[in-house]
């Protein structure tokens, strides 16, 4: 009997705390972002809408929330990224993964900085702001901007592959894409505009510190502090994100793959290495498979009726028991993205949708079961 | 004299090339004044200065359009090739001290908070770029992996989802390049920065194009779109070295650009040259590199050994790549590219009639393996095809065609190109400016004609090759069909059109070699004209012969009339037709004597018999038994099928003296005819002798008065009398009606 792989009763719930947090950060950019493409009217205009788009996550409760999200969020990727089997199958696990890990490292400077200074109660404005990043330290204003790219672009994989996978929002998708290009485009556009006003005055930044509530004389801001925690966040994060990725390397290079033949009913007969799930199999060999998304175990398009396999295969967690569940195959339907490839060595499978499945034209083409009953 | 000329010269000069002329000649002296140009306008005006200057004019045309002589080209080029000598050695001291110039003019240009906001800039441009371009691709995606996932059966299909695809991909292209260069546009830049930024963007915009035309051609990841005939791990691994090499050249052709625009100088600045030639060497030691990876990971599909041939062709590429950085080094760019690409131009025909051949290979098993495993084609079908040889597929008469294409339009792109660096401007008419020049202008000149004439045979010859191979000789004894006709006619119009076509491409090359043609020509037309005037009877009888086979009048095998003369085609030429009488006698006649021709063998033929039988016969009997008789002949073996209609009583065609005449009709295919109405005779004689029904016979009715009381000798004395009326007085023989 071959040893299957612990059920990870969790899963399920960790699925939707990442998406959940992560929806949060994403409507913080996203708001964030708006503020900044005023720039494209005034640098005044960008601090006249900073109290109601970037200014309402700074409250106690809600930066609460912010900070909270972040985290949760941020370590729940790091598990990601090493629960996975592959993390290079597509471009877009590739992206996402590398841009998950690189967002920490990028934001410490800007977010410790603002952070620290909003505490020593130091009035912070885009007037201030921009003439730091574009006058006196043009590498961080350099840094921002690689920061917004690496955020947008890691925010929209993650939002587009959870919305891909609900039939119910695929209709929307069309009309979220522009908006999806918009938004850090004329951020960025802002940004550039309010660094051309801010060059042409030529005024370095000047930080004032205001009064406490209470009337007192403020503590006065520690530069060397705030450079040092922002050092410490970097170096922590990027040894993280080193680690994670060289405990991958590690779990990958112990485990011997073998070869694993898997002959298709559509696509002839591949042959993969075992240790990964059968989506990425097909993946590495080139063969087109549906996958809404991206193998996430949500939509349930990968999903594969299996004919014959030499061993018994691993029982369904509970993640792929439920998406099963729902699509009401049959019981010898798995989902080829949870299907791990351990033991097996030759696995005769049948997909069940073509590969440029989506949910619009589901009707179109919904391959039938076949009528004689698997060997 | 000479002043005059100089004079005139200037203002040639002024009124062709005024803008060159302000700006080469800048100090102008003062505008002259009302008396000079009175004076000169007279001296204009003078008939006896015209003259002269329209001699001058004729005799200066000549040497003005004439080069230099090939010693002065050769004396040029020595010349240059030492200057250049000069100059490298002067790089190659420099080259130690290039990066500090450079870091110098860097950073005079710009301070380092410049250099970080620049690449601020950039990430901004590139963002916007891909952001574009990832938008259109959410759109553009499902129809791109539906031509990916599509099968495609025929070459054209593969070659239209291969096109349709790099589309998709080089409109995602522009809208990134839109996106980029045109937000960096919107800006203004200080020179240095927009030179470093426009250079970057544009490495990035050409590796991207560049590597989509090999992704068309290569198709790395999808096999049923690949063009070329490589597996998929070949495939693969070429795409990416093919790129980086790509890349390479793009970037050192690019940092040389900076290099020069940066140091502010010119082609004569040792150290942009030094520097040029190094990116160059490394450019060169990438191709070395890339050659040898492309044959090790070619090497390893064939289990790590080359054969001869794949050796040879290494080396080849590394000494092409060798040469043509030879002529860079020396400055003969022009000298590069043509090496270059004549060089490259060997490999790639032979890749692309490899593709060609194997596009159809493939495609040729699969139209037959669809007609194999049709499910549903009926089994007598089959077996008809089984027991035939199958004729040539369509595609095997395709494909000379289709390579001739493939390797015009490839020559034809590199005679274009070659034309365009040499500055040859073919299409105008234009003086090469050298020698060599003038050669290459020949070569073109003449390979284009050649490489049309040779297209257009190829095609002509495989259309004439297709008409005939479809054309089946009839069986002896079979009317032939109306392909039968082609078959004298097109073998013919191929030979007319190689006459033409040869003499065509003989008159281009000779016109591009510079031999004047008029008189060939004229002396052909005189000798046309002769000919045709000699040979008037003969031209008459080859056209209406052409036009005789056009309206397909007779076909060999058919039995014609023509004017008295009755037989068998037995032979067409183009000039005359043979008929054979069915006695034996052939007959040869011109087609200029034709008039008109009664074909006898078109389509069908109603044969008409008759038959005398005496009154008192019981029609409906006939009739019933002349039906019977159709019936039999129809289910007759031999000539069952050629009856269209069978024989069927058409009741009395009319009384005559002594008996009725029955009419019997039956068509059939021209031809049978005869032997229908052997058997169609016999069988209703039989039918009516079985009946009883007799045929009417000439007999004489004697009424004798008062016979009884008549003694046998006057019976018979009577019956005599009455035979001899019956008989009548005996005529020479009738002739024997004329049928075959």
């Amino acid at each position: 009997m071959p040893t299957t792989t612990p059920p990870r009763t969790a899963a399920p719930l960790m699925r939707s705390l990442r998406a959940f947090t992560g929806l949060i950060l994403l409507a913080y950019v996203t708001l964030h972002l708006i503020n900044l493409s005023l720039g494209l009217i005034s640098i005044a205009a960008m601090d006249a809408a900073r109290p109601y788009l970037s200014g309402f996550w700074t409250g106690p409760l809600t930066g609460l929330l912010l900070g909270l999200a972040l985290l949760v969020h941020y370590f729940l990727g790091l598990r990601a990224v090493y629960q996975r089997p592959r993390i290079t199958g597509t471009l877009q696990d590739a992206v996402q993964a590398l841009s998950g890990l690189l967002v920490i490292p990028l934001l410490a400077v800007h977010g410790v900085g603002v952070f620290m200074l909003k505490e020593a109660n130091v009035e912070i404005d885009y007037e201030m702001l921009n003439r730091l990043f574009w006058l006196s330290n043009p590498g961080i204003g350099l840094t921002q901007v690689l920061l917004v790219s690496v955020v947008w672009i890691h925010g929209c994989a993650g939002f587009f592959m959870w919305l891909r996978a609900r039939p119910a929002a695929v209709r929307m998708l069309p009309w979220l894409y522009p908006l999806a290009v918009a938004v850090p485009i004329l951020a960025l556009l802002g940004y550039t505009q309010a660094g051309r006003i801010v060059l042409s005055q030529g005024l370095g930044p000047v930080f004032t510190q205001l009064p406490l509530p209470d009337g007192s004389a403020p503590v006065p801001t520690d530069n060397v502090l705030i450079k040092q925690v922002t050092y410490w966040v970097i170096w922590i994060s990027a040894a993280l994100g080193v680690f994670v990725l060289a405990a991958r390397t590690v779990r990958s290079v112990i485990s011997q793959p073998a070869r694993v033949n898997i002959s298709t009913q559509s696509a002839g007969t591949i042959s993969a290495q075992s240790g990964q799930t059968l989506l990425d199999a097909f993946r590495a060999e080139g063969q087109a498979h549906a996958n809404l998304c991206a193998g996430r175990g949500r939509c349930g398009t990968c999903a594969v009726r299996i004919l014959n396999s030499d061993h018994p295969l691993p029982l369904p967690d509970p993640l792929e028991q439920a998406t099963l569940d729902r699509l009401h195959k049959g019981p010898d339907v798995r989902l080829a993205c949870q299907l791990r490839l351990e033991e097996t060595r030759a696995l005769d499978v049948e997909r069940l949708y073509p590969p440029d499945f989506t949910f619009e034209n589901r009707h179109e083409h919904t391959i039938e079961p076949r009528q004689e009953a698997p060997t | 004299m000479i002043r005059v000329a100089a004079l005139l010269g200037l203002l040639l000069c002024l009124a062709i090339h005024p803008a060159n002329a302000q700006t080469d000649t800048a100090p102008l002296p003062d505008a002259p004044s009302a008396n000079d140009l009175h004076e000169f306008t007279r001296l204009l005006s003078d008939p006896r200065i015209q003259g002269w200057i329209a001699d001058q004019a004729s005799t200066a045309e000549i040497p003005a359009n004439q080069g230099p002589s090939l010693r002065e080209e050769l004396m040029l080029a020595v010349v240059h090739t030492r200057a250049r000598l000069n100059d490298l050695g002067q790089a190659w001291r420099a080259l130690p001290s290039a990066w500090d110039v450079f870091a110098t003019q860097w950073r005079d240009a710009i301070s380092p908070e410049r250099q970080v906001r620049g690449l601020t800039f950039v990430m901004i441009f590139l963002f916007v770029g891909a952001g574009l371009e990832w938008l259109y691709r959410q759109y553009t995606n499902p129809l791109k992996l539906r031509v990916e996932l599509s099968h495609t059966d025929t070459v054209r299909q593969r070659l239209v989802a291969g096109g349709l695809r790099t589309l998709i991909t080089l409109g995602g292209l522009l809208l990134f390049a839109l996106g980029s260069i045109g937000t960096f546009a919107a800006f203004t830049w200080p020179p240095v920065l927009e030179t470093l930024v426009l250079n970057l963007l544009v490495v990035i915009f050409a590796v991207r194009a560049i590597r989509t035309v090999l992704v068309l051609f290569l198709a790395p990841r999808v096999q049923e779109l690949r063009l070329l005939p490589f597996g998929n791990d070949m495939a693969r691994r070429l795409a990416r070295v093919l790129t980086a090499l790509v890349g390479t050249y793009v970037l050192a052709a690019s940092l040389a650009d900076i290099y020069t625009r940066i140091t502010e100088g010119g082609t004569d600045n040792p150290y942009a040259l030094g520097v040029s030639l190094l990116l160059a060497l490394l450019a060169l030691v990438a191709t070395y590199v890339t050659v040898v990876m492309c044959f090790a990971t070619k090497a390893r599909t064939q289990g790590y050994v080359l054969t001869r041939a794949q050796r040879l062709w290494r080396i080849y590429l590394c000494g092409l790549a060798t040469i043509a950085f030879a002529s860079l080094v020396l400055d003969r760019t022009a000298l590069m590219w043509t090496v270059a690409l004549l060089g490259l131009l060997v490999p790639c025909l032979m890749l692309l009639r490899a593709w060609v051949d194997g596009a159809f290979s493939r495609a040729k098993a699969e139209a037959q393996g669809a007609v194999v495993l049709l499910p549903d084609t009926p089994a007598d079908e089959t077996a008809m095809s089984v027991g035939e040889t199958p004729p040539p597929h369509p595609y095997e008469i395709y494909r000379p065609l289709a390579q001739r294409i493939v390797r015009f339009i490839a020559i034809f792109a590199v005679g274009i190109t070659l034309a365009l660096i040499w500055d040859l401007r073919v299409f105008e008419r234009a003086t090469a400016p050298t020698f060599a020049g003038r050669i290459t202008g020949i070569l073109i000149d003449s390979a284009v004609a050649l490489l049309i004439a040779d297209l257009i045979w190829v095609w002509a010859s495989t259309a004439i090759d297709r008409r005939l191979s479809a054309y089946v000789p009839p069986e002896p004894g079979t009317a032939p069909g109306p392909e039968a006709r082609m078959a004298t006619l097109l073998p013919l119009l191929r030979v007319t059109l190689m006459i033409a076509l040869l003499a065509m491409v003989t008159m281009s090359i000779l016109t591009s070699l510079g031999v004047n043609i008029a008189p060939i020509l004229a002396g052909a037309g005189v000798v046309g004209i002769a000919i045709g005037f000699g040979a008037q009877s003969l031209v008459k009888d080859v056209v209406s012969g052409i036009f005789f086979l056009i309206d397909d009048a007779f076909r060999v095998g058919e039995y014609v009339e023509i004017d008295q003369l009755r037989g068998t085609v037995e032979r067409i030429s183009i000039r005359s037709l043979q008929i054979r009488h069915h006695r034996g006698a052939i007959h040869t006649l011109p087609f200029g004597e034709l008039r008109h021709l009664t074909n006898h063998s078109r389509d069908w033929v109603i044969m008409k018999l008759e038959f005398r039988v005496p009154f008192d016969t019981d029609l409906q009997l006939v009739k019933k038994l002349i039906k019977q008789v159709g019936v039999r002949l129809k289910e007759s073996e031999d000539y069952g099928a050629s009856i269209l209609e069978t024989a069927k009583s058409q009741g009395v065609r009319r009384m005559e003296e002594f008996n009725m005449v029955v009419g019997v009709k039956f068509m059939t295919r021209p031809g049978e005819q005869w032997l229908v109405r052997r058997d169609a005779y016999m069988l209703v004689r039989d039918a009516f002798e079985a009946n009883g029904i007799r045929m009417a016979e000439r007999n004489v009715k004697v009424e004798v008065a008062n016979a009884d009381n008549m003694t046998d000798a006057d019976r018979n004395a009577v019956a005599a009398a009455a035979q001899q009326a019956v008989e009548g007085p005996k005529g020479p023989p009738k002739p024997i009606p004329d049928e075959p």
